[in-house]
């Protein structure tokens, strides 16, 4: 929430240096989010709300303060969305129904994105062991458990794939988290398809459509490359690692929170 | 004492006002406020997340229609003008408006006790 609350501390730091525009568009972003006005109520309102700056200036007070005074009047962001919501009621629906069709389209992307990491994870690791590529540790606990070199390949090249494709799938929701917080990706694309809901619902679709679609396609290379038979036993010994690693993840992650609640505490 | 009017006759004034004022010329959203603000003596204060939505309905009823235009300090503004229908509206509100004042005027000259 702290983006979308308007910096006092700012403006409260520089009163020589405000900036009348850096305030608006401000206050613009606050109700693009509340997401119950379009493009041109919002640019009315600007107006209005420069006009009122005009108004409160002319009585002599300074500009921030009569930035101030002028926005205090209008009334904050939330009240000013329910007031429009009134009118509008089926906005709410259309805001909703977007972020449905947004979160759809997301979903299908990091799944083809993913299955692709995975086929080409397997297609990588397939390549470079039969050829005797050693992977140290992995390798070793192959060649101890397996007394068949096929079937301690298949062992190493399953668990070395998986890693590499939870690596990829952990940099993927990495740039997708720090997109949405840093860049305000998803208010961006909201408000994207706020101004073009039927092209952006034809346009998810059709995205939608072609990650399904090209995921299917892509199996059939993975065959030609590494070999039904040889993917099925790939893919079972990936199984055990997958186990492994979702058991381990929590544990992980149970761990790092807890460090990190006991570091929070000690800053406090 | 500056007696603000009440909720109910905020909302049941709203689009007579508005109409009133545009039939004289057109206007946008802040004179709006401005010119009804100093005719009430300031006792009817509108607030922007009210008007706005309810010019919009009045656009959407074909009461008014709206125009961006630049002013003369380069601030574009949509501005309201009133249409047939809004004018024909007007007229129906007028003569209701003119009935409820005049029977209480009536009333309340019979009944001088209660001003």
């Amino acid at each position: 929430m702290g983006d979308s609350e308007f910096n006092t501390n700012k403006i409260m730091e520089n009163p020589a240096r405000f900036d009348l525009d850096k305030g608006i568009s401000s206050w613009r972003r606050q109700l693009q989010e509340a997401m119950a006005l379009n493009h041109e109520e919002i640019e009315e309102l600007e107006t209005h709300l420069r006009d009122s700056v005009s108004r409160w200036e002319k009585a002599g007070l300074a500009p921030e303060e009569a930035f101030w005074i002028a926005r205090r009047r209008m009334g904050g962001a939330d009240e000013l969305a329910d007031e429009f919501r009134k009118v509008n009621p089926e906005r709410v629906w259309l805001s909703r129904g977007l972020w449905v069709i947004g979160g759809f389209v997301v979903i299908q992307a990091v799944l083809a994105l993913s299955s692709f990491a995975s086929m080409a994870a397997v297609i990588g690791a397939n390549a470079l062991i039969r050829r005797g590529f050693d992977v140290g540790l992995i390798t070793w606990a192959g060649r101890k458990f397996f007394e068949d070199p096929s079937r301690a390949n298949s062992f190493t090249i399953g668990t070395v794939s998986t890693l590499a494709y939870l690596a990829v799938i952990a940099v993927l929701g990495f740039l997708i988290w720090r997109g949405s917080r840093e860049k305000g990706f998803f208010n961006r694309f909201a408000r994207w398809m706020q101004g073009h809901p039927v092209l952006g619902t034809v346009t998810a679709l059709l995205v939608s459509a072609c990650c399904q679609l090209s995921s299917w396609a892509a199996f059939p290379l993975l065959f030609r490359m590494v070999g039904p038979t040889d993917y099925g036993t790939i893919a079972y010994f990936r199984t055990f690692t997958i186990i492994g690693v979702s058991l381990g993840w929590p544990l992980l992650l149970g761990w790092l929170l807890m460090r990190l609640s006991r570091h929070a505490q000690i800053r406090n | 004492m500056p007696s603000v009017l009440s909720k109910e006759l905020v909302a049941a004034s709203t689009v007579p006002l508005v109409l009133s004022v545009l039939s004289a010329g057109e206007s946008y959203g802040y004179a709006l406020i401005q010119r009804v603000s100093e005719l009430s003596e300031g006792k009817i204060l509108w607030t922007e997340g009210m008007l706005y939505p309810v010019l919009h309905w009045m656009e959407g009823e074909g009461l008014v229609e709206s125009e961006w235009k630049e002013s003369d300090a380069g601030r574009r503004r949509k501005y309201y003008r009133i249409c047939k229908a809004g004018r024909k509206a007007l007229q129906a509100e007028k003569q209701q408006w003119v009935t409820v004042n005049s029977t209480l005027t009536k009333l309340w000259k019979t009944q001088p006790g209660l001003t």
